[in-house]
């Protein structure tokens, strides 16, 4: 988990997950290229009996009959590497995706909002798929260029040297003359994989803003410029092109020219020209044929590793990617403190509390002492950017403050610092309620179960009825057991946002947070959400964050945050009192309309 | 079957002679492939036979054959170079004339119905689309040609020697070039079919639950919810690897099929060479010849991949064309132009393909310079009225008249000049965040600045180390929500044009930010026509009349003082309905 490591090393690393399978694959690729030794031989020796022998058609049949078997078992291995190689690249992929999503949960919440949701699911998924093509092909590929040229060298050396020296000559020249040519063309291939996306992107971003372009009266011109641009890669992407062709032009040359010279070579010793290069069996027909016909698999395994080269590219791309979440460290939680089941109302006092994100200069959250009181509600509110979030995070243990305490008071127990209690059980008293409710696919039963895997159906009824969904359930077909979510029964945003108050009742948890619970709602729902809320406030600690005045009418003390620090804390009446820091000019006129 | 594709074969057609070029370079290179494996056969043959009596082996002419040896060896390494560089300068080209031909199709349909359909993912999945028809060309048009004349040229220089044995293996290599691809593709489609299905379905749901991962989290059920993904991704992984296999097993079949092939020709070469006296020079030569032809053959399985894929893609361009109604709008030249900006809006009704009415009999006349405000809860059909006035969608109902003229009489560029829109979601383009704001028109840093400053933008301008020029990153996370709301705004304030078109713009904003909001789009707005969309009870009185939308009807218009007078009035209702412990509060302020 070494924190300089680089992508190729994670991919190598990470290769171990599937390695079963990519061994497979390349035990099917290498007994292929032995199967292809049996093809020679048959061809080589129909030749040789043929031509050399004037021999007997009835002496073809064993090399004939042997021919359709060894193509089949060939095509066997084929079938065995493209198979073992995709299962390979699936089971890995399968393996760092789970490895992600639990990874997801132990960095947080918190640091998964600071990802944007888009971008950390294309990590995820897309960027996961995209291993695929490095795993299944490119891999294994680039281990069977190690094993076939030396299996074709074991098979041509006994039998003329001079002919192995022809494919050791070429063949280690291949990737230096490659490593030549080069080290630029490599960069260059880099290059061109990344304008091809690049390329991708700006065409996706003109889709995405076409109705913008069209409100600006741009549209139509806008076809040019997506022309022009496209004309601009294609003329960045051929010069790079140019020469990063020639790289695998060398190695065409060097296959090509290498069968030219055994060629020539076999055929002026047949000739008497040549005497070297053999040994005192000599060359016949069948061994120059043989030598021939192998020669061009010397070179294929690398002809193909470059076929699969953008995989690679892709993949490298995408680990630089994924290398950050999985190999972030974290903050590591005891989790040996005693059980904790409170009985009664919480209290929480926070002293000295100092909260920072990761790389900020600024703290969040600063020097932040306030008591919580019990049944208490208590309303936040503040420009953006005050702490008010943080104040939550801290709140649910998602974000832990770099200085100050909080301590929990659980009716008449001695209070407790809340690093002192298990976060599982610690969480299990918290209700939440935030801007976006989750609707997962299931029942609705399911749904509201999240909360409290016991509850019976009439705790479920009666936590519906709360939360003013009752006249909604009426309208259901199959009452509690309606699927919501995926392919179910659309769920707006007001029913959604009042089926997690309806969460929060049946969870009967001690502290209830909540995030903005009316925003972007219409003015029915939000009048409905608003009276659940004060139901669901009656008996427990509240903490509530909001930008409206209407909500802040429910609480029994408001807490003013500026650039995460108190600003003040009193009743609302006080703060709105002549002097007081929400203090408004004595105005009937309907600006005033909006506090409502 | 192959219908979807001509459109896009046509494309071709200015390209006609660079694409023939990459092709019969590619067959050069190929036939030179052919020809350097056949010729050294044969003259390995031949020089072994000759050099049996030291008499034949002296007469033996070897500078013609060696020569060709030499001449195929260069001829195959330089024509493949010249191919690429052909072939994908050709590709290029088309890739350009391709985009602009995608993009010309969907520039017209009404952007309103291609968001309903799913604009973000649609898109993704057409820039797909378009990257895999890029690919007609490069790797399905040119090595099926260049594999098919390939079997050809292997047929004649089998041919030439016995036309029979010629004839047999065009035949046969054509079979197993074919046959196996051809079945992998039939039998993969509901596969690949289901396979997107799945991933479209769980991608949309991963990104649902990482938008709820805190109350997932609180609820302790994430580990369920990765179990289920995992579960998702297993079903969904299944179905690519039955593609797999019969992926592999096509590859089977081809190289069955192509061992018979060669197995026929040596046989036949054999018993022609015994039983009718042919040269056995010859039987080297076909064995590998057929073998040389292999390569082009190993070309057709790809091909047929990727017709799948370019099939599919082609159909869904279709039929994103077929479900999504275009906008015709009058040329220049026969539009009715509109005297001032009054507009009348009577008796109009949108409908959706559901049939549901997003607006029904909606009558309302907006007089030039007027700030209108338009109230009511999400859903009752103000978006929709937007949009027909900006004609993103087109009503089923009723008409709308822009300073007299109907508004479907105006050509494009005459209505766009009449509307500054700000939608709910601001697209930012990857573009200098000045090319951002000034959309292609001349405005000076200045009067950007003051704009921006007066949105309390300012500040986070001060933040950006290449300011006006800097650009917003890849994933757009240099503006928070909140702030690239008021930037969409400023684009759209800083757009001179008669009638100012806002939706919801101050929802997320602090109570300060908001207050300065509405100062500032008031002060660009002077002279103009405003209306503004908003679900909640805000800046009332700021507005020269009010209308409340419910369920798709306009149930009352006014002044707001005289709605607020009017005791059975919406919006005076609205207002009693309010708890009493607020009114309360409101009376004390």
């Amino acid at each position: 988990m070494a924190s300089n490591e680089t992508p190729r090393q994670w991919l190598q690393r990470t290769a171990r997950r599937g390695a079963r399978w990519s061994r497979l694959s390349v035990i099917a690729g290498t007994l292929s290229t032995l199967i292809l030794l049996v093809q020679a031989w048959c061809i080589a020796t129909i030749a040789q009996r043929m031509v050399i022998e004037g021999a007997d058609f009835s002496s073809l049949v064993v090399p004939l009959l042997l021919l359709p078997p060894a193509f089949i078992l060939r095509g066997l291995m084929v079938r065995a590497r493209t198979i073992c190689g995709a299962r390979g690249g699936i089971e890995i992929r399968q393996s760092v995706r789970r490895e992600l999503l639990e990874r997801i949960a132990v960095l947080g919440p918190l640091w998964a909002r600071r990802q944007h949701s888009a971008t950390l699911s294309n990590r995820v998924w897309d960027q996961v798929d995209a291993l695929q093509g490095f795993y299944a092909d490119y891999r294994p590929q680039m281990l069977l260029c190690g094993i076939i040229p030396v299996i074709i060298l074991v098979a041509v050396a006994p039998l003329s040297w001079a002919a192995a020296l022809i494919l050791i000559a070429t063949g280690p020249l291949i990737p230096m003359n490659m490593a030549m040519v080069g080290i630029g063309a490599k960069k260059r291939q880099e290059d061109q994989f990344l304008e091809m996306g690049r390329m991708s992107r700006h065409f996706l971003d003109t889709l995405q803003g076409l109705s913008t372009l069209k409100l600006f009266d741009v549209s139509k011109r806008q076809a040019k410029e997506v022309h022009a641009t496209s004309e601009g890669f294609r003329r960045r992407t051929m010069r790079v092109l140019r020469l990063a062709f020639l790289s695998s032009t060398v190695l065409e040359f060097f296959a090509s020219v290498s069968i030219a010279l055994l060629a020539l070579y076999l055929g002026f010793v047949y000739l008497g020209q040549f005497h070297f290069g053999m040994y005192d069996h000599g060359i016949n027909l069948f061994i120059g044929l043989f030598i021939l016909i192998l020669a061009p698999e010397f070179y294929q395994p690398l002809r193909d590793l470059g076929v699969h080269y953008h995989a690679k590219a892709e993949a490298e791309a995408a680990a630089e990617d994924l290398m950050p979440i999985l190999n972030r460290r974290v903050f590591e939680r005891d989790t040996g403190q005693p059980p904790w089941q409170p009985e009664g109302s919480l209290k929480l006092s926070l002293e000295g509390l100092t909260a920072r994100y990761a790389g900020r200069s600024s703290a969040a959250l600063e020097d932040v002492t306030l008591d919580l009181r019990a049944n208490e509600m208590l309303a936040v509110i503040g420009p953006s950017g005050a702490g008010k979030s943080t104040l939550l995070n801290v709140l649910m243990g998602f974000m832990h403050p770099e200085a100050g305490t909080i301590n929990v008071t659980d009716g008449d127990q001695p209070p407790r610092a809340l690093t002192d209690i298990r976060p599982d059980d610690w969480q299990h008293q918290i209700a939440w309620v935030g801007q976006s409710a989750v609707i997962v696919s299931g029942t609705l039963a399911d749904n509201l179960r999240l909360a409290n895997a016991q509850a019976d159906d009439a705790a479920l009824l009666d936590a519906l009825e709360q939360a003013a969904l009752h006249h909604w359930l009426a309208g259901l077909p199959d009452g509690l057991e309606t699927q919501l979510g995926e392919g179910g029964r659309a769920v707006s945003g007001g029913q959604a946002r009042r089926i997690a108050l309806a969460r929060a009742f049946l969870r009967d948890a001690r502290l209830v947070l909540l995030d903005e619970p009316t925003a972007s709602l219409d003015q029915a729902s939000e009048r409905l959400v608003m009276e659940a809320l004060a139901r669901l406030c009656r008996s427990r600690t509240v903490v509530l964050l909001t930008h409206r005045m209407e909500l802040l009418a429910l609480a029994d003390r408001v807490l003013m945050l500026d650039q995460g620090r108190v600003q003040a804390l009193d009743t609302l009446d006080a703060l709105r009192a002549p002097g007081g820091p929400l203090a408004r000019p004595a105005a009937t006129d309907m600006s005033e309309m909006r506090d409502v | 079957m192959f219908k979807q594709l001509l459109p896009y074969l046509r494309l071709m057609k200015p390209w006609a002679w660079l694409l023939g070029t990459g092709i019969a370079l590619q067959l050069i290179a190929l036939a030179s492939s052919i020809g350097l494996m056949a010729l050294s056969g044969w003259f390995l043959s031949a020089s072994a036979l000759a050099g049996l009596s030291i008499a034949t082996a002296q007469t033996f002419n070897y500078l013609l054959p060696s020569a060709g040896v030499r001449f195929f060896a260069l001829s195959r390494t330089a024509t493949r170079y010249g191919e690429r560089l052909v072939t994908h300068d050709a590709t290029f080209r088309l890739l350009s004339r391709l985009r602009r031909h995608v993009y010309e199709k969907l520039e017209p349909l009404s952007p309103a119905q291609l968001q309903r359909h799913g604009e973000s993912e649609l898109m993704t999945r057409l820039t797909a689309d378009v990257d895999a028809l890029d690919g007609l060309y490069l790797r399905v048009l040119a090595p099926s040609i260049v594999a098919l004349l390939g079997i050809v040229v292997c047929g004649v220089v089998i041919g030439v020697f016995a036309p029979a044995i010629g004839m047999f293996a065009a035949l046969a290599l054509l079979l197993s070039g074919l046959l196996g691809p051809w079945l992998a593709w039939r039998a993969g489609r509901p596969h690949s079919d289901a396979w997107q299905q799945d991933n479209t379905r769980l991608r949309a749901r991963l990104l649902e639950r990482l938008n709820g991962l805190s109350e997932l989290m609180i609820y302790n059920r994430w580990q369920g919810e990765v179990d289920h993904l995992i579960k998702g991704e297993h079903a969904r992984d299944a179905h690519e690897y039955q593609l797999a296999r019969q992926w592999g097993s096509s590859q089977l079949l081809s190289q069955a099929l192509l061992g018979l092939t060669l197995t026929g020709v040596l046989g036949m070469a054999g018993w022609a060479v015994t039983h009718h006296g042919m040269s056995p020079v010859l039987v080297a030569l076909m064995g590998l010849a057929v073998m040389g032809a292999f390569e082009a053959i190993a070309l057709l399985p790809q091909a047929w991949q990727h017709l799948g894929r370019i099939q599919r893609a082609a159909a869904r361009l279709d039929d994103i064309q077929a479900h999504i109604p275009e906008t015709d709008f009058p040329d220049a030249g026969e539009q009715q132009m509109p005297e001032g900006t009054r507009l009348s809006i009577d008796d109009l009704s949108v409908r959706f393909d559901a049939g549901v009415a997003a607006v029904s009999s909606l009558s309302l006349a907006v007089e030039e310079g007027e700030h209108l405000l338009i109230l009511g809860p999400s859903g009752s059909g103000k978006t929709t009225l937007f949009n027909t006035l900006i004609r993103f969608v087109s009503p089923s109902g009723g008409s709308i008249t822009l300073g007299g003229a109907p508004l479907n009489r105006l050509c494009e560029a005459t209505l766009r000049a009449q509307f500054t829109v700000a939608q709910q979601e601001t697209h930012l383009f990857a573009a200098s965040y000045r090319d951002n704001l000034t959309m292609g028109r001349a405005i000076d840093d200045d009067e950007i600045m003051a704009v921006l400053d007066a949105l309390a933008l300012g500040d986070w301008l001060a933040h950006q180390p290449d300011g006006l020029s800097g650009f917003p990153d890849e994933r757009g996370s240099s503006l928070s929500g909140g702030q690239l709301r008021r930037f969409g705004i400023a684009r759209t304030l800083l757009r001179q044009a008669p009638i100012v078109l806002l939706d919801e713009p101050t929802e997320g904003l602090d109570e300060a930010t908001e207050q300065q909001v509405w100062n500032t789009i008031r002060d660009y707005c002077r002279g103009r026509t405003l209306i503004v969309i908003t679900h909640r009870l805000t800046q009332l009185e700021y507005f020269d009349r009010i209308a409340m939308f419910d369920d798709g009807r306009l149930v009352e218009h006014d002044t707001p003082d005289r709605l607020l007078a009017e005791t059975d009035s919406r919006l005076a209702t609205l207002y009693r309905r309010i708890d009493p412990e607020l009114a309360g509060l409101m009376r004390s302020a």
